[in-house]
């Protein structure tokens, strides 16, 4: 008999609910619950009520509590009141009440109480205190709050016999069952004078105000967090101590930093960078790591950061999933905050390191990494592994912060140029490569017609190294931790060890100038003045002649469908291109052959158009026509299912695409979608036969210029079929003053960007931006994915001729024969 | 009753509400309770659901009840968080603070993520691109920094005001 009603008096009735001692009974019952983990005192429960975990429920113990309720109140209907609570309550309220503090704590409450049931109206059940649940609500919430304090202090600037007056009113409400406190409350209303219904009124727009952190379980309160953006998120973590505690949350802003890092949010449209290694490093070099594997080991920590970004995105659920587990049974500590730089490393604590692993550490399984595991640098010694290393870590809040700052200037267009001078006459290609394994700074190269090649250190400026030995300028290099090509208007190649300054290999073939050239592990391919691409095979020494251009061949690039590797563009710092260089290339023929299935070579030349090679079968599968003059530049970029095309320039009602005949070679998953959005472009330039030949109607074969069938042979050209959710983009710059983007599975224009004054020589791409540079000494900064012109820098002398976009800076190189670095990462 | 159709409810002040199946089953606590115990005649007792919010919240289970269940995949929606709500669900949810908290903490004992989803992010929007001080107003917060950590802690987030 007295175990329903005990715990149910505690919560009813506030006189009996100190805040030093809440009802234990309910607590514990509460912290059993899965769904509601507490952290303190259970505001938001009714402690009167005994709960069941869903694991527990059985058809045994719903039968005992029906029993149990039925026994008190026969019917179905709302219960009645229960003369058993009602006398206990008023046994224990009535007598007296001496209490000072306390009484006017609960006094508080019941105040509260008051005005809560006059909003709500009558309560559906007769209980005493109504509805219970918001009792409990508001007693927590006050139990802690300055008012007690107003009232007692108010209370005890009253004469004694007052206080008991007072004491008494509020006594007598608090233990009136709810019928008899609304009637006092229809009174007192009646009787209360217009200001002090004026201050009723006032009084509970603020008291109907509730602080969902307080109120709501942690997972809730994340899970609203997790809708929140970063500046929201930012303000929100200064409203108060326990407001701070979950904004600040580690894996909200490992969830934001996923949603902005290296990627466009799809919500506010930022993305973040994904910093080079410098920074890392020179935290590492802090740590007096021994010297000589400094560089070694850092660049194993750097990869590893690299990768846990990537493997962020794919093992989201996961997190969420740890992430709850932990927040439901480690109250006592928040998770530890935690950017992991070298997740393998020893760790200087255990506790610590484990603590780790579960939050943010990447797991040793990464089944869906977007990178194959043979890729992963093989010469990264075993040892590294277990040097002693401090552990790393930083809070993702941090890590966010930091990017947002340099996307801040870049959005602003706020940068610094360093002015790197030495070469003596223009320069015409450029690298940079920041996570080396060695040397331990941010290495650029540099290509010009003074014949060498100069090697700076990008983070002082200072030019570290020439390589000389091309009898005529060099128009062409591509490095990586081992080795350096060249491509020379001598007619060229040069492979160097540019650590030491050696040639190792000069390759001849070409009868003109070598123009353009690019790299994997298994291939080298070079353009040329005599219109011809060659493709080198490092592991078997195979070379053979792709022709079709009929004019010079400027710009070459490598896509591999399978890894959705781009070529290394200049940009690329290390990452998946040097790492798979550093592999041994294939010897086997047949298995170089293989390795070729899926490898797209996209080439462009003075003869105005772009050409898509399939290496595999070693044929040019697509001609992107357009641009009006010749092509200087071109890069690859992947995109994902429907970004990318440009769509939002165009109303819906010009995006039909044409109708495809039934039954017609359809070649191309998500042409037509890519077609839909290209097509209005084309034919702004392009006359539309009123009722082409089927054929024709094939995207495959539109162009942006005419329409033209290019395969007669395969029209459908089976093997060029892309991974639906991956698709290759080209971005392109000519002579024409324009910039175009490509869709290469439809072979159409899908955008012009049009600004410069004259002819673009170079181009460049990454996640989030376009740069191009002129003839007219200007470099503009464009939004990939809309087209739209950002900025525009100024600052070179001459013709700007090659252009490189890293996280953090452009690199332009002129025909004043400067290098410039414009910074935009903030300054210290 | 038909038994195979209906459910009776129990909320904690003992109201018992009698709800078609397939309104009940929005909730995945009381689906799961309906298949371990099978047909039964038996209230199912929800003590931490008074009435009043128990009403509201069938409200929603019932425009809802033919809602599709939520694929696996959506629950990860790190990626494609927006705060969207539609018009009836805005409208539906357009409540005072402290009904919209016991929606919020009956939807998650429920176990009805959608349901969680529409209170959560409508908490969300009322908190975006307010101040601070905004924001303890709306929540009648008390700031319980001391002046130095406020100090410190604005300069900490000061990356948020720089637009």
């Amino acid at each position: 008999m007295a175990s329903p009603s005990a715990p149910f008096m505690s919560a009813v009735d506030p006189f009996h609910f100190e805040p030093q001692s809440p009802p234990t009974t309910s607590i514990s019952l509460a912290n059993g619950l899965p769904p509601f983990p507490f952290t303190s005192a259970p505001p938001q429960l009714p402690s009167s009520q005994s709960r069941v975990s869903p694991a527990l429920y059985s058809p045994h113990s719903a039968a005992s509590t029906a029993s149990i309720a039925q026994s008190i109140a026969p019917s179905l209907g709302p219960r009645s009141p229960f003369p058993a609570h009602e006398s206990e309550n008023m046994e224990g309220i009535l007598p007296g009440e001496p209490r000072g503090a306390g009484g006017a704590v609960t006094e508080a409450m019941s105040r509260m109480e008051v005005e809560d049931e006059l909003r709500r109206g009558p309560p559906t059940s007769d209980t005493p205190g109504g509805d219970c649940r918001n009792v409990c609500i508001r007693h927590a919430r006050m139990a802690n709050g300055a008012t007690n304090l107003m009232l007692q202090k108010s209370l005890e600037n009253l004469a004694p016999h007052e206080q008991q007056a007072v004491n008494t009113i509020w006594s007598l409400f608090s233990s009136s069952p709810s019928k008899r406190r609304l009637l006092i409350l229809r009174g007192l209303l009646t009787i209360a004078c217009p200001s002090q219904l004026s201050f009723l009124q006032e009084a509970l727009a603020l008291e109907m105000r509730l602080d969902p952190v307080e109120l709501l379980p942690r997972e809730v309160t994340l899970k609203i967090f997790g809708y929140l953006d970063a500046i929201s998120l930012g303000r929100a973590a200064q409203v108060s101590r326990a407001w701070k505690g979950m904004a600040d949350d580690d894996l909200l802003w490992r969830t934001m930093c996923e949603q902005h890092i290296e990627r466009k949010c799809e919500k506010c449209g930022w993305g973040l960078p994904l910093l080079g290694e410098r920074r890392r490093k020179a935290r590492l070099a802090m740590n007096s790591l021994p010297a000589s594997r400094a560089g070694e080991v850092s660049r194993g920590r750097d990869s590893d950061v690299r990768r846990m970004l990537e493997d962020t995105a794919t093992s989201a659920a996961q997190a969420q999933a740890e992430h709850q587990h932990l927040h439901h049974h480690d109250d006592s500590g928040a998770p530890s905050s935690a950017m992991v730089i070298e997740p393998g490393s020893a760790a200087s604590s255990d506790s610590h390191r484990h603590k780790r692993s579960k939050t943010s550490s990447p797991t040793p399984s990464r089944p869906a990494s977007p990178r194959p595991p043979s890729s992963r640098p093989s010469l990264l010694p075993a040892s590294a592994d277990s040097a002693p290393v401090v552990p790393l870590t930083r809070p993702w809040k941090h890590v966010y912060c930091e990017r947002l700052a340099i996307e801040r200037n870049w959005r602003r267009g706020t940068c610094a140029a360093t002015v790197l001078s030495g070469h003596t006459d223009s320069i015409t290609c450029l690298q940079v490569a920041e996570d080396l394994p060695h040397p331990n700074f941010p290495v650029l190269m540099t290509g010009s017609w003074d014949r060498s090649v100069r090697i700076w250190n990008l983070e002082t400026g200072k030019e570290v190294g020439v390589l000389r030995g091309h009898t005529r300028g060099v128009r062409a290099l591509q490095f990586d931790a081992l080795k350096l090509v060249t491509g020379s208007m001598d007619s060229t190649l040069k492979i160097w060890n540019w650590r030491t300054g050696e040639c190792m290999r000069t390759l001849r073939g070409h009868r003109d100038a070598v123009l353009c050239l690019t790299y994997d592990k298994q291939l080298l391919v070079s353009g040329s003045g005599d219109s011809t691409i060659r493709v080198w095979d490092f592991g078997t020494g195979e070379v053979y002649t792709l022709r079709g251009h009929t004019e010079w061949v400027n710009s070459v690039a490598l896509w591999d469908s399978k890894t959705d590797g781009c070529e290394p563009s200049p940009s690329t710092i290390g990452g998946p291109a040097s790492a798979a260089d550093l592999g041994a290339p294939i010897s086997n023929p047949e298995q170089a052959k293989q390795s070729s299935m899926g490898k797209y070579l996209f080439s462009a030349s003075d003869d105005a158009t772009i050409r898509v090679w399939d290496l595999y079968t070693r044929s040019c599968v697509r001609v992107l026509s357009g641009h009006v003059a010749q092509v200087q530049s071109l890069k690859v970029y992947v995109v994902g299912p429907g970004e990318g095309q440009g769509s939002a320039a165009f109303p819906d009602s010009l995006l039909q695409p044409p109708a495809t005949t039934p039954g017609e070679d359809e070649p191309f998953e998500g042409a037509d979608s890519a077609l839909s959005t290209a097509r209005p472009n084309c034919t702004a330039n392009q006359r539309l036969p009123p009722a082409p030949p089927a054929s024709l109607l094939n995207p495959a074969v539109f162009t942006g210029q005419t329409a033209r069938p290019l395969f007669p042979t395969a029209p459908a050209q089976p093997d060029f079929e892309f991974p639906s959710d991956k698709k290759p983009m080209v971005v392109s710059a000519s002579l024409d003053n324009t910039v175009r983007v490509w869709n290469v599975e439809s072979g159409q224009c899908v955008r012009q960007q049009f600004g410069h004054l004259e002819g673009v020589w170079s181009v460049d791409v990454d996640k989030l931006r376009i740069v191009s540079c002129s003839h007219d000494r200007t470099i503009k900064i464009w939004d990939r994915d809309s087209g739209k012109n950002l900025h525009t820098i100024v600052g070179h002398k001459a013709a700007v001729t090659s252009v490189l976009l890293t996280d953090q800076s452009v690199i332009s190189g002129s025909d004043d024969g400067e290098v410039r670095v414009w910074s935009f990462a903030p300054r210290d | 009753m038909s038994s195979n159709q209906c459910v009776t409810l129990q909320t904690s002040d003992d109201e018992q509400f009698k709800v078609d199946r397939d309104v009940a089953n929005r909730s995945v606590l009381i689906r799961n309770m309906l298949e371990d115990v099978g047909e039964s005649e038996q209230a199912i007792p929800l003590p931490n659901v008074s009435a009043n919010v128990l009403k509201k919240v069938l409200e929603w289970c019932e425009h809802h009840k033919k809602d599709p269940e939520p694929l696996a995949e959506d629950l990860d929606d790190n990626r494609r968080k927006t705060t969207e709500i539609s018009d009836w669900d805005a409208k539906f949810i357009q409540v005072d603070q402290e009904m919209l908290f016991e929606i919020i903490l009956a939807a998650n004992y429920l176990d009805i993520k959608p349901l969680l989803d529409v209170g959560c992010k409508t908490v969300a929007n009322m908190i975006k691109g307010k101040q601070p001080e905004e924001i303890r107003k709306l929540f009648n917060i008390v700031n319980d920094f001391t002046p130095e950590e406020e100090a410190q802690i604005k300069k900490e987030n000061e990356w948020a005001e720089d637009r």
